[in-house]
């Protein structure tokens, strides 16, 4: 408890590979928040993440590099929320696979700029679902568009995944 | 009483009331899909999402999940609540089918109501709808899974309140998908239920496939007269036809459901053969003629023979306005009647059962689901009152528990005790029980014509002690209970039971339990009938008599003796004796051909009337149309004719109590008009127990219940409880006994053309012990011989039954009117296996 | 006219024969000129493709009745002049064994039009229904049912609808995916 991000990754997991830079992190597995590299020191105890508005979740820390996508991430988290809801309550069943079809059409080239509203009001609302599932559920969306919001803009001007070359 | 305001509105409410129904208490109806009130609250769909901006829950919160609190104050309209009930509308239209103008749910479906309501028109979604195939369920519902909006109603009435397993979830996430693991007709007999609590059209209405819309019928309240329990019902018409029944909230009857053969035992209405003219000796004549050929026949038979040379039979599926017509008939008349009871056994019960049925021992249905212990006396719930299935089945939920005493396989879908025991032995297990129940306090305390009958209970017989485990276990159930219902049937029992019954429930009564008694009785209005029978002697007591040449003539009102009489030869062969008959009915019933003249009358659905339950709760139906020939059947499924008529076609018949009253008097001028009123006052004057019948437009919903206890005088109903015997068992001789099925068996539903569908083949019941002596197996072929004839049936073995019983089903589809009587005793050599093929 | 009372009688009489030579003039230049007025019924003017007269039941482009009796037409309708039966073809459709459409009642509103989701009912420009027989005005299917798709020649109500008829399975109308095969947890 209290070791630094930083520590972490550069001391007990070996650094960053050759070439890659600290772009984000989900701290505590996929229902955490994208942690953006200003918190790339932060202590990882409950305390300083919740004062942060993060949470340390499950501890299982995922290291994004410069060069990945973060929708194509989130769309893979999403797209394995909308698997696993179990579909007792409208908003996690539909609200879900809703999510991942316009992650899916952003990443694609097909987005539009109204979708970034509808993402960010959804995840909003998937807070009323019926347990918790949801709520961590939409963490890396939210995070997204609060940290990422130009990645995803791009996107969408480009028509294109701006990560993908081809 | 907890005080909260919602969209600011002040309203006092019950505790433990939801915020939804608060709200609906002061008329702001929250959208709701999974909640309902008898299914309670999950908090599944999130549609009823309200702000709460004061008291102990803040925020967006689901109203159907938060009982209503002092200090709360709630916005159904505030804008993030708004906001996000749109999103869910949204959410559960993102894959529905664009189907509504091929739907029958369309134009009284929830979710369209709600997605027009909260403005939802465009689908902002450009993924591709999910799809999903459909199930066959049987012949009365109609699955169309697409358009599921996953509020998991259907499986909760379906598993959890009705009990049954067929049906269920399945998937997880967005496949999530309702129905059978196989394809296959639902197993329970409330599925029609599924029908009515599905909020879109993913169950609809078969029978009514594709016939019209809600918005064009009209919808009337009814009854139904299918069992003796009365359930609420409204009935949907148009162009001159019964199209659809549903169920109709009924606080004290059937609550929120009915069952299968309620729902769609109406189609005897408007059956292609239904009589609709006069006719005499087969002929149609005009009613006026048809009439007066009656009247004169009748009082000429009289004149020459005495009044008494005519006999009238009454039935237990009339209202309570032609049974009373009938009744002032014969007294006007001095003729013989009304009959109501085939033999004396069936008069016994069901006349014990009307006058025991005090007060305070009375309970409704919904009572039942009060209880914490149901004894059950020769009752078969799902064969007899489907219903009380249900009923029995909540307060099991509750952790009541369950037992019943009868000879029957009795199915339920839920765990129960089961003495199986011959009907002869019922009264003396009974017995027992009670007098291992009673406590000694309450033995000392009773009355000495009590304590007589107390003290007539036999000790041990072989028969408990065989069964000593259980009862023991029973009685201390019974001991440890603290509201107790006592369900009786009338069928079965012999002759000691109901009142056997009753006394138990008085003496539970007396050590300070609340006790409820709740009789089955054999039809929809057999309670009137018991009421108004009097002394009349029994149908086969009539037959004796025309036998012997003392009755001549034989009026039948609405009753079918070739569906009931359990000697067919004998009825075919006396019928012939007679100088006249005068059948009056609205059934395609047998005796029309035999009939010198007859009356067409109405339905309930096209005369209405009042009927009085087992409970002695009478209940009113409506007119729910003028009659006539249905006009799918009078243009043959074609356009309606392009001519104009005056009249309606085929609406010659009249109520049947019109029929009387125009016989009761002398010349055919009898006005169409205050009939009913005269025959409605005529009650009153000479029945009392009838002078709290408020007027019509004034009639309470729930009925009124009129139970006469022991101040209602039964000449053959005397005090008279006897000691209850053991007919000398012999290892040779079985009891046969004829039972009643849910579908099958009752004779208004077995005309309807799709619960036809649901009849299982008929079959006799044979404890796998008697089977082996027997040799014979499941499914074999046997002719049980009796003294009057012979009836072929298969067999189906089980051990969910008493020993030595045979059980024969009265169904449409087997004679077993060849048996003689409804409970005979036939030695084993009267059994035979036949081959397949082989003639009976 | 001028009625202005400064001026002299002689000028008012002058301005009024002036008045009278334009309004002659003009008549009489109309002699002259191609007459504006058609003459019913010896020239039939072709009028809009929307306008509101005669009521039709069109097919779909395969030649299937669109009408799926679903009784909207009927419920809008504001003087109840459609009457229907609905029930289930073999196939799966819905439809209607008889339709009627009293002309006499019928007001053109084209409500009925607007109602229908399926493109069936159309009014068309024939306007000429006037009979003798009021009986006549009262319209079966056969008369109302014409052989082509109308104002709308491709749509076709089946394969959006998700239910299954002779049009489509379940999964293969528009925009939709395969059903979901409820005995595989495999996504």
């Amino acid at each position: 408890m209290g070791v630094r991000l930083s520590e972490i990754i550069e001391v007990h997991a070996g650094g960053m590979r050759d070439g890659a830079e600290f772009k984000a992190c989900l701290p505590g597995g996929a229902s955490t928040a994208f942690l953006p590299g200003e918190f790339y020191d932060i202590e990882m105890d409950f305390e300083t993440m919740r004062k942060a508005g993060h949470r340390l979740g499950t501890g299982a820390i995922m290291v994004f590099d410069q060069k990945t996508c973060l929708v194509a991430a989130t769309l893979n988290l999403t797209e394995f929320f909308a698997r696993e809801s179990c579909g007792w309550c409208t908003p996690c069943r539909e609200g879900f696979p809703y999510m991942r079809d316009l992650l899916w059409r952003i990443e694609h080239g097909q987005g539009q700029e109204e979708f970034i509203s509808i993402l960010s009001q959804m995840c909003r609302h998937l807070w009323n679902s019926y347990c918790a599932f949801a709520p961590g559920g939409v963490a890396p969306i939210e995070s997204l568009l609060a940290y990422f919001e130009d990645e995803v803009h791009a996107h969408i001007e480009k028509k294109k995944c701006p990560f993908n070359d081809k | 009483m907890p005080k909260l305001i919602i969209d600011n509105q002040e309203i006092d409410v019950q505790p433990g009331t939801k915020v939804i129904d608060a709200a609906e208490q002061l008329g702001i109806m929250i959208p709701r899909f999974c909640y309902h009130p008898a299914l309670g609250s999950v908090g599944a769909c999130r549609v009823c999402a309200v702000k709460f901006l004061q008291g102990p829950f803040k925020g967006v919160q689901m109203s159907c999940m938060i009982d209503a609190k002092d200090g709360m104050v709630v916005s159904t309209t505030d804008e993030e609540a708004v906001d996000f009930r749109k999103y869910v509308i949204e959410w559960l239209m993102l894959h529905h089918p664009h189907d509504c103008p091929v739907c029958d749910e369309g134009g009284h479906c929830l979710l369209q109501d709600m997605t027009v309501a909260g403005g939802h028109g465009l689908r902002r979604y450009q993924g591709k709808k999910r799809t999903h195939h459909d199930q066959h369920l049987g012949p009365l519902v109609q699955h169309e899974m697409n358009r599921c909006i996953q509020c998991y109603r259907c499986s909760r009435f379906y598993q959890k309140f009705s009990g049954y397993r067929d049906l269920g979830v399945l998937q997880i996430g967005e496949r999530v998908y309702f129905g059978r693991y196989q394809a296959g007709t639902l197993e329970s007999p409330f599925s029609g239920n599924l029908i009515d609590i599905c909020p879109t059209g993913v169950y609809t209405d078969k029978p009514s496939r594709f016939i019209g819309r809600r918005w064009d019928y009209e919808r009337t309240p009814s009854l139904c007269i299918n069992c003796s329990l009365g359930c609420h019902t409204v009935v949907s018409t148009r162009y001159r036809e019964i199209v659809r029944q549903e169920a109709r909230f009924s606080e004290a009857v059937n609550g929120h459901f009915i069952c299968d053969r309620g729902r769609y035992g109406f189609f005897y209405a408007s059956q292609e053969k239904r009589p609709r003219y006069a006719q005499i000796n087969g002929n149609e004549v005009s009613w006026e003629k048809s009439i007066q050929t009656a009247r004169d026949q009748l009082n000429r038979i009289s004149q020459e023979s005495g009044p008494g040379a005519v006999a009238s039979v009454g039935s237990v599926r009339s209202s309570l306005e032609t049974q009373a017509a009938l009744s002032r008939l014969c007294q006007k008349k001095g003729w013989q009647g009304p009959v109501y009871w085939i033999d004396h056994g069936q008069e016994m019960n069901v006349k014990t059962a009307a006058a025991e049925l005090a007060d305070e021992l009375a309970v409704s249905l919904r009572d039942v689901e009060q209880a914490d212990y149901i004894l059950a006396v020769g009752a078969d719930p799902v064969n007899e009152a489907p219903m009380l299935v249900l009923a029995l089945r909540q307060a099991q939920r509750m952790g009541a528990k369950v037992c019943f005493l009868d000879p029957r396989p009795i199915g339920l879908p839920f765990s129960f005790q089961h003495i199986s025991v011959a009907p002869q032995a019922m009264d003396l297990i009974l017995a027992h029980l009670l007098k291992e129940t009673i406590d000694q306090d309450t033995i000392k305390g009773l009355e000495p014509h009590e304590k007589k009958i107390f003290d007539a209970i036999p000790n041990n017989s072989h028969l408990v002690s065989s069964n000593q485990k259980l009862l023991n276990a029973v009685a201390n159930d019974i001991r440890l209970s603290q509201r107790l219902v006592i369900v009786c049937g009338t069928d079965v029992v012999s002759e000691t039971i109901p009142e056997r019954a009753a006394y138990f429930a008085r003496l539970l009564a007396k050590m300070g339990k609340q006790v409820g008694l709740f009789y089955l009785l054999p039809g929809a209005n057999a309670f009137g009938a018991a009421l108004l029978s009097d002394d009349a002697p029994t149908f086969g007591r009539i037959l004796d008599e025309i036998e012997a040449g003392l009755v001549r003539a034989l009026v039948l009102v609405e009753n079918d003796p070739y569906g009931y009489y359990p000697d067919r030869p004998r009825l075919e062969r006396v019928l012939q004796q007679l100088d006249l008959l005068l059948v009056m009915d609205y059934l395609d019933v047998r005796t029309i051909q035999d009939a010198d003249v007859f009356l067409p009358t109405l339905t309930l659905y096209e005369a209405g009337g009042f009927f009085v339950n087992q409970e002695g709760r009478i209940q009113k139906a409506s007119i729910a149309y003028q009659g006539g020939h249905p006009i799918s059947q009078f243009s043959n499924g074609n356009h309606p004719p392009r001519s104009f008529r005056n009249q309606i076609p085929g609406k010659e018949a009249q109520p049947a109590w019109q029929a009387l009253i125009e016989l009761a008097n002398e010349n055919s001028a009898t006005p169409k008009q205050g009939v009913r009123a005269d025959i409605l006052a005529w009650l009153v004057k000479t029945h009392p127990l009838f002078s709290k019948l408020p007027p019509d437009n004034a009639f309470p919903s729930d009925g009124i219940r009129i139970n006469p206890g022991k101040d209602i005088h039964f000449r053959s109903a005397a005090d008279r409880l006897v000691v209850p015997t053991l007919a000398s068992e012999s290892a040779d001789q079985m009891e046969l006994i004829t039972v009643d099925w849910t579908f099958g068996t009752e004779e208004l539903s077995t005309r309807s053309p799709h619960l036809r569908k649901m009849e299982s083949k008929p079959c006799v019941f044979m404890h796998s012990n008697d089977a082996a002596q027997l040799d014979i197996s499941e499914g074999d072929k046997v002719a049980v011989r009796s003294d009057t004839g012979i009836v072929s049936i298969h067999v189906t073995i089980t051990d969910n039954m008493a020993p030595g019983v045979l059980i024969i089903p009265r169904h449409q589809r087997l004679d077993w009117q060849h048996l003689g009587a409804s409970k005979i005793t036939v030695s084993k050599d009267q059994i035979r296996k036949i081959r397949e093929e082989e003639p009976c | 006219m001028n009625t202005d009372k400064n001026e002299s009688p002689m000028t008012q009489i002058l301005a009024d024969l002036k008045a009278l030579a334009i309004g002659f003039a003009t008549t009489f230049k109309h002699l002259f000129q191609k007459p504006f007025t058609e003459e019913y019924p010896e020239y039939k003017r072709p009028l809009p493709a929307r306008s509101r007269a005669r009521i039709i039941l069109t097919r779909d482009p395969d030649g299937g009745e669109r009408c799926v009796a679903c009784y909207l037409c009927s419920a809008v309708c504001p003087v109840s002049c459609i009457s229907m039966q609905s029930a289930e073809q073999a196939d799966g459709r819905r439809y209607a064994p008889w339709f009627r459409i009293n002309f006499g009642r019928c007001i053109y509103c084209g409500l009925c039009e607007e109602a229908c989701p399926t493109a069936a009912i159309q009014l068309t420009p024939d306007f000429e229904m006037c009979k003798q027989d009021i009986l006549a005005l009262v319209y079966e299917k056969e008369d109302l049912l014409v052989d082509h798709g109308g104002k709308d020649k491709q749509y076709n109500f089946y394969q959006y609808a998700g239910v299954v008829t002779d049009v489509g399975e379940k999964g293969t109308h528009i925009k939709e995916e395969k059903p979901v095969n409820i005995r595989s947890n495999l996504p």
